[in-house]
């Protein structure tokens, strides 16, 4: 059986024309419909509009919609959207009991892991938003440069947070009470953000190479031999020398070789010249005879000329490969000497100069302590600047990237900075670290409106060591000194584990009073420290030998009560500016061993290079013989060249004996005939008789 | 994530479709288009614009043509940015509503509006400068819809031929029992 279906209950009441249109026609949105639902109702005989008996179930199914959408459209705010903000604040209620903690610690712990860039564990953080107290039991944030270590740890801290001052958008914390504070402890676990990516640790530290460490300062016992045994490597005299040995000889083998070749071949032409000689004058009967003999010895002269040319060039090109064998053998000079300035810095003696052994000292401790405060200064800068702009990036993103910035207009308000700490309480450290009580107040994002500058205490003990630090940042507009800290270390004790070997002290102890006063002034980045320390019960213990300088040393000391230094530094962003320290010390040293050590070094020197010298002596024996014989090499070359020439000058005797004998028969010759020609004259002159006569 | 935005946009508008031949009122959509076009106006990240949301949300129009003007005039508001900066300045500068910016300015939690700003303030007085008659443009735009343009569309030749397509036929089902039209 169909259903029956009924009239919607909003169409089943009576109402009066007023009501009527106020609540269904009204609320009838579209015309078509409003006219379709107004031709269905009637008035009655009470002037009350109802609905006509007459209607289809048809048009009953399409009034049930309408009667839903007449019920929507009342009233101006929706339930169930009411209830989504009823069932939100119940959860923030919840959350703010069961997940609020542990939701603000994730939150704290990613934020602080991205700008350390390291693990962070907070454990058992709270906040509470009615007290407004922010605590947590113990912080731990690895250090990312040695993930095997914390950069710091806290145990329980607790931040008052004033809310009403939150609630004009100015954070001031009263009170932060941070205790069992340590630095660079060890961690169980790795603390890099990404597996296995291990900064690591470099612990070995670069050893000091100096030699004076090892020896003693008494001449007796000094091991020259050793030192250049142990330097041979960078001795550029002893390579230079062995090199050359090594050209000279072979150059020796070769040219043995050569030149007695060519003295075979000069030796078999001097023979064969020789047979000119056999050549007898008083063979010569001829003027023709005389020639062809003068022909006959002008042909050897071509090859005599040949073997002249070779022997010549074969010297040329000998002498050319002396020459540079002899001047590697020349800079061998040089190279020793450069060799002996080598081992003597390498020696590290001091240049008799004594008026800066304290200060020096004092600058290297001074250096090596300042790069460890550098380190951690570079840290806490890299933060500082990751946390500004961060907060840039997120004011851009707050009001959307692409949105202007517009202009932020200020009106008159209680002079309070948008950060203020009031006080910052810290206690921490251990035995091997040493205790810490620090104390800090009045940090303020804008210090125009705190009344006090930002001040800093400090005690660190550690074992007797107390160090009390007292500093005060100004960071006012109208301040003239922008920072200005003191440092007290009264009755430190002190000890120089490595003493001063280059006075033969082997360990120093004192006990050290030390101040320093610093100070930035404004529009200066640079921090002027002075610094001063007095070291008194001074105590030494010195190598085992008597040698003059721990002689005197000794004396220095027991006549020492106290040493004096000062030192004045600049420090500035990218590190020590400057540094300078002068003490009383040093002019004493400088007065009882400065002239003594002066001439030790020159003992040093001349006895070093005697050394060196007899070190490279069978070398240089070696060398000598070597080019001994080069030289005698060179003799060889130039005889031959004699002999040649010797030969040459035999043919030249020989043809000059020929013509003189060719000349002598042709004058023979020529007297002859002219004798038989006047003969002859003298015949027909009597034979002929001239007319008229 | 294109996807999904554009998934949100064609839901939005298919709820502004739903609206516009629903039996809605015509000021539920143009207070949400309204509402829309104030907080696209106003930079976000401050509390003022949070409690205008949260009004927003609280007040009975209809949600989609309110989110959906809320994208499409966010889009457009920046390039008016300077303008609002100026409108903005002259209200802040202006002598003698110093002392009640003053006092604004120290009461508490006023500071997290931000109404010290002169985009902020510029583009809320712009804003509900321009509600009323935003709102009143659209009440009259909906009704024209409705009695002219609405009956022709639905009595259309291409209408009528669209809805015989499957997929459309399914679609405008859905539609109307979301409407619930009659």
């Amino acid at each position: 059986m169909k259903k029956v279906k009924k009239v919607p209950k909003i169409f089943r009441k009576k109402y009066k024309e007023k009501a009527f249109n106020k609540k269904i026609l009204k609320r009838i949105h579209i015309p078509k419909e409003r006219e379709k639902v107004e031709a269905l109702f009637e008035k009655n005989e009470k002037d009350r509009y109802v609905l006509k008996g007459d209607i289809s179930q048809e048009t009953i199914k399409k009034l049930k919609p309408l009667a839903k959408t007449i019920k929507k459209n009342k009233g101006l705010v929706t339930k169930w959207k009411a209830i989504i903000v009823l069932i939100i604040v119940g959860s923030v209620v919840f959350f703010n009991f069961i997940f609020k903690d542990k939701l603000i610690e994730s939150f704290a712990e990613s934020g602080l892991e991205s700008l350390f860039e390291a693990e962070v564990e907070i454990e058992k953080l709270h906040l509470s938003l009615f007290k407004g107290i922010l605590s947590y039991e113990s912080l731990a944030i690895a250090d990312a440069d040695k993930p095997m270590f914390n950069l710091v740890e806290t145990g329980r801290a607790v931040l008052k947070i004033n809310m009403r001052e939150l609630a004009f958008k100015r954070v001031h914390i009263e009170e932060i009470a941070l205790s069992e504070v340590l630095w660079d402890t060890p961690r169980k676990s790795d603390g890099s953000l990404v597996e296995g990516e291990n900064g690591g640790e470099n612990t070995s530290e670069k050893e000091d190479s100096s030699l004076m460490d090892t020896l003693s300062l008494n001449s007796g016992d000094f091991d020259y031999q050793a030192i250049i045994n142990s330097q041979k490597e960078n001795l550029s005299s002893l390579k230079l020398l062995s090199e050359s040995n090594q050209k000279i000889e072979e150059a020796q083998a070769r040219w043995t070789g050569i030149l007695y070749e060519k003295e075979s071949e000069v030796k078999a032409l001097s023979d064969k010249v020789d047979t000119v000689k056999s050549i007898s004058l008083s063979s010569v009967q001829s003027v023709d005879e005389a020639a062809s003999l003068i022909g006959e010895v002008q042909s050897y002269y071509p090859e005599v000329e040949a073997a002249k040319e070779s022997v010549v060039q074969l010297n040329r090109d000998f002498k050319s490969e002396k020459e540079t064998l002899f001047s590697m053998k020349d800079s061998l000079s040089y190279s020793i000497d450069t060799d002996m300035a080598y081992l003597v810095d390498t020696l590290d003696i001091t240049t008799g100069d004594f008026s800066s052994i304290a200060s020096d000292l004092a600058e290297d401790y001074v250096r090596a302590r300042w790069n460890n405060y550098y380190e951690y200064g570079l840290k806490a800068w890299n933060i500082v600047q990751k946390l500004q702009s961060a907060e840039n990036e997120d004011k851009a993103e707050s009001r959307g990237l692409n949105r202007a910035a517009g202009r932020t207009i200020l009106f008159p308000s209680p002079d309070k900075p948008s950060l203020f700490i009031g006080h910052a309480g810290l206690t921490g450290g251990d035995e091997k670290q040493g205790h810490l009580v620090m104390d800090i107040k009045s940090i303020s994002s804008e210090p125009d409106k705190t009344k006090d500058p930002v001040s800093l205490n400090l005690i660190l003990t550690k074992g007797e060591q107390i160090i009390v630090l007292k500093g005060v940042l100004d960071l006012k507009t109208d301040s003239p000194v922008l920072f200005f800290m003191t440092i007290d270390v009264p009755g430190n004790p002190v000890a120089l584990e490595k003493g001063i070997p280059v006075l033969g002290i082997n360990r120093l102890t004192s006990i050290a009073d030390t101040s320093l006063n610093g100070t930035v002034l404004y529009d200066d980045d640079t921090l002027v420290t002075v610094l001063k320390t007095e070291l008194t019960e001074l105590d030494i213990i010195q190598s085992a030998d008597d040698s003059v300088i721990s002689t005197a040393v000794n004396i220095l000391f027991d006549n020492t009560e106290n040493i004096e230094l000062i030192g004045e530094i600049a420090i500035t962003k990218e590190g020590i500016d400057s540094i300078f320290f002068q003490s009383d010390f040093d002019t004493l040293l400088q007065d009882s061993l400065g002239s003594y050590l002066e001439d030790l070094k020159s003992t040093y020197t001349r006895e070093l290079k005697d050394n060196l010298l007899q070190y490279l002596s069978p070398d240089l024996e070696k060398n000598e013989a070597y080019s001994s014989s080069l030289d005698a090499l060179g003799v060889q070359s130039i005889n031959q060249i004699s002999s040649v020439n010797r030969v040459k000058d035999v043919l030249d005797d020989k043809v000059s004996e020929l013509e003189n004998r060719g000349d002598a028969i042709a004058d023979e010759l020529k007297s002859k005939a002219q004798s038989e020609a006047e003969s002859l004259v003298d015949k027909a002159k009597d034979k002929i008789k001239l007319p008229g006569f | 994530m294109d996807i999904v935005k554009l998934y949100i946009m064609i839901g939005l508008f298919a709820k502004l479709i739903v609206a516009l031949n629903s039996n809605s009122r015509p000021g539920e959509m143009a207070s949400a288009i309204a509402f829309g076009f104030l907080l696209a106006l106003i930079p976000g990240g401050n509390l003022l614009w949070v409690l205008l949301f949260i009004l927003a949300f609280f007040l009975k129009h209809n949600m989609g043509s309110f989110l959906l003007s809320l994208a499409l005039f966010r889009l457009i508001t920046p390039l008016f940015d300077s303008l609002l900066s100026s409108f903005g300045g002259l209200i802040l500068d202006a002598s003698f509503l110093r002392g009640f910016f003053t006092y604004l300015y120290n009461l508490p939690l006023f500071s997290y509006t931000n109404f010290n700003n002169t985009v902020v303030l510029g583009a809320f007085v712009a804003g509900v400068v321009l509600w009323t008659p935003v709102f009143i443009l659209f009440v009259k735009l909906v009704r024209i819809y409705r009695k002219t343009l609405a009956p022709k569309i639905a009595e259309s030749k291409i209408i009528k031929a669209l809805k015989k397509v499957p997929i459309l036929s399914k679609l405008t089902k859905a539609v109307s029992k979301l409407s619930v039209a009659i």
